[in-house]
């Protein structure tokens, strides 16, 4: 391995960094939001809504999310090709990664809700809260902060697992795609994918600092924290 | 003198789990009740059941005039003050933000009323220079004398207590039978799960005792030194025993 080779890879593979961190980001903001509404859905709505939500949350924890990518863009976008509709590999990607990220963010949710104590609702029916102003003022603000780490840690996810994008050829060519094509033209794949995992570790290592900073910046007061670095 | 809290043949279960057998109790305006019984003898589950913490399978309560039904049970929840044995404080929330919620959202008071109501509260406790620090960061005396000035602040027509103290060291005990010395001073109707006996022998107008889901003997404090059942004479020794050693 030459070090010059590796520092050339490094400076032609930054330039994925736009599209990776769009393909990530626009999924989370997609898994956010339609994370939420399961939650809703499975917080509010009558039977047998929440167990379509859950249905829909294991159909995609269960099956790979590469397979998932190809019935997106293969199945779903060939479909609607004969419709005259075209859906081009960063759109495909960014829903595929978004549905995905949907199911484990509905999970991330849940549980953080099924982490505060029983006590809490009952204190707030004991003081005659409605089930809608318990979540609001009670429940939401506590499970957002329980909910924070594993939110970033989906984020760190998804900037990893937008690499799967590359497979269907996703241009502007992503940080993975860009490291293929430098490895081929160049024959030099140490150096190539070694750049790639160098800058998809930076991207990912900056993402955790970030959430430890939010963790303690909004942090209940007194709450108290085990030493765990 | 109607009752401000009447209940007729209440009955709870948990499942199959029947935890109180028929209770009939009437307390009067400014009458302070003390409830005492061994652990899992229905006393807590009573005293929740009667604003439908736990939905009661049988029997009636009317408080303040207000049976308490389906479409009822927020209206009567609105009457009552609730202290629980965990504070229950909303950690997230400041100090003062604790109490304020209630006033605003349910009592529809508007905020600045509400915080100076809260004040006040806080004023009553001893705690008003808390008013801006998080449950959390506060002692456990601390934090359950903030839960009672959310109950107070409610201006409540029944303050119901379900063991105030016992999840408390012991030095912290004190300061809350204190304050809560002070409130029974006021003239405030109130409910109270306890085994402190000097606290029921100071300010409880009748004391109830619980055994196996029902009153089994009820009468003025007296009855502490000079209990008529059996079993109470024996919880009482063992509660002494506890005590002093």
């Amino acid at each position: 391995m030459a070090l010059e080779q590796y520092v050339e890879a490094l400076t032609y593979v930054v330039w994925g960094i736009p599209t990776t961190l769009s393909l990530a980001l626009l999924a989370f903001l997609i898994g956010i939001t339609l994370g939420s509404i399961l939650l809703l859905v499975r917080f509010f709505l009558p039977k047998p809504l929440p167990w379509l939500a859950s249905a829909y949350v294991e159909a995609f924890r269960g099956t790979p999310l590469l397979v998932q990518i190809f019935i997106i863009y293969f199945g779903v976008g060939g479909y609607l090709k004969s419709y005259g509709i075209n859906i081009d590999p960063f759109t495909a990607g960014v829903i595929a990664l978004g549905l995905n990220s949907a199911a484990y963010q509905a999970e991330i949710f849940r549980s953080a809700v099924q982490a505060i104590p029983l006590e809490q609702y009952l204190t707030a029916e004991a003081y005659a809260l409605t089930k809608t102003q318990t979540f609001r003022h009670i429940i939401l603000p506590q499970a957002l902060r329980i909910a924070l780490p594993a939110l970033m840690n989906e984020l760190v996810l998804l900037i990893k697992d937008s690499s799967l994008v590359a497979v269907i050829g996703v241009t502007p060519p992503d940080i993975f795609r860009r490291a293929d094509y430098y490895s081929a033209s160049k024959f030099a794949y140490f150096e190539a994918y070694l750049a790639a995992a160098t800058v998809y570790f930076v991207l990912c290592y900056a993402m955790i600092k970030l959430s430890h900073y939010i963790e303690h910046k909004y942090a209940i007061p007194g709450y108290l924290r085990r030493g765990i670095i | 003198m109607s009752a401000i809290v009447s209940v007729r043949d209440l009955e709870v279960s948990y499942g199959n789990l029947e935890v109180v057998k028929g209770v009939s109790l009437d307390v009067h305006q400014g009458e302070k009740i003390v409830i005492m019984g061994p652990s899992g003898s229905g006393k807590s589950t009573f005293l929740r059941s009667l604003i439908w913490l736990v939905k009661p399978r049988r029997g009636r309560i009317v408080i303040d005039g207000v049976e308490v039904k389906h479409d009822t049970v927020r209206e009567v929840r609105k009457k009552v003050g609730f202290v629980f044995q965990s504070y229950n404080l909303f950690p997230h929330l400041k100090v003062i933000d604790n109490i304020v919620l209630p006033l605003v959202k349910v009592h529809d008071i508007p905020r600045d009323e509400a915080a100076e109501r809260a004040r006040e509260a806080l004023q009553m406790v001893g705690l008003l220079e808390k008013a801006n620090a998080y449950p959390l960061q506060l002692s456990g005396g601390q934090q359950q004398r903030v839960a009672i000035a959310r109950a107070l602040a409610i201006r409540p027509r029944v303050l119901m207590l379900d063991e105030p103290t016992s999840a408390l060291d012991p030095e912290l005990v004190d300061e809350v039978l204190h304050v809560l010395e002070e409130i029974a001073r006021r003239g405030t109707t109130m409910l109270i799960v306890t085994h402190e006996v000097d606290f029921a022998e100071d300010v409880a107008d009748r004391v109830l005792f619980f055994e196996g889901g029902k009153i089994v003997e009820e009468g003025p404090p007296e009855i502490l030194y000079n209990p008529k059942t059996e079993r109470l004479r024996q919880f009482l020794r063992r509660l002494h025993r506890r005590t002093t050693f």
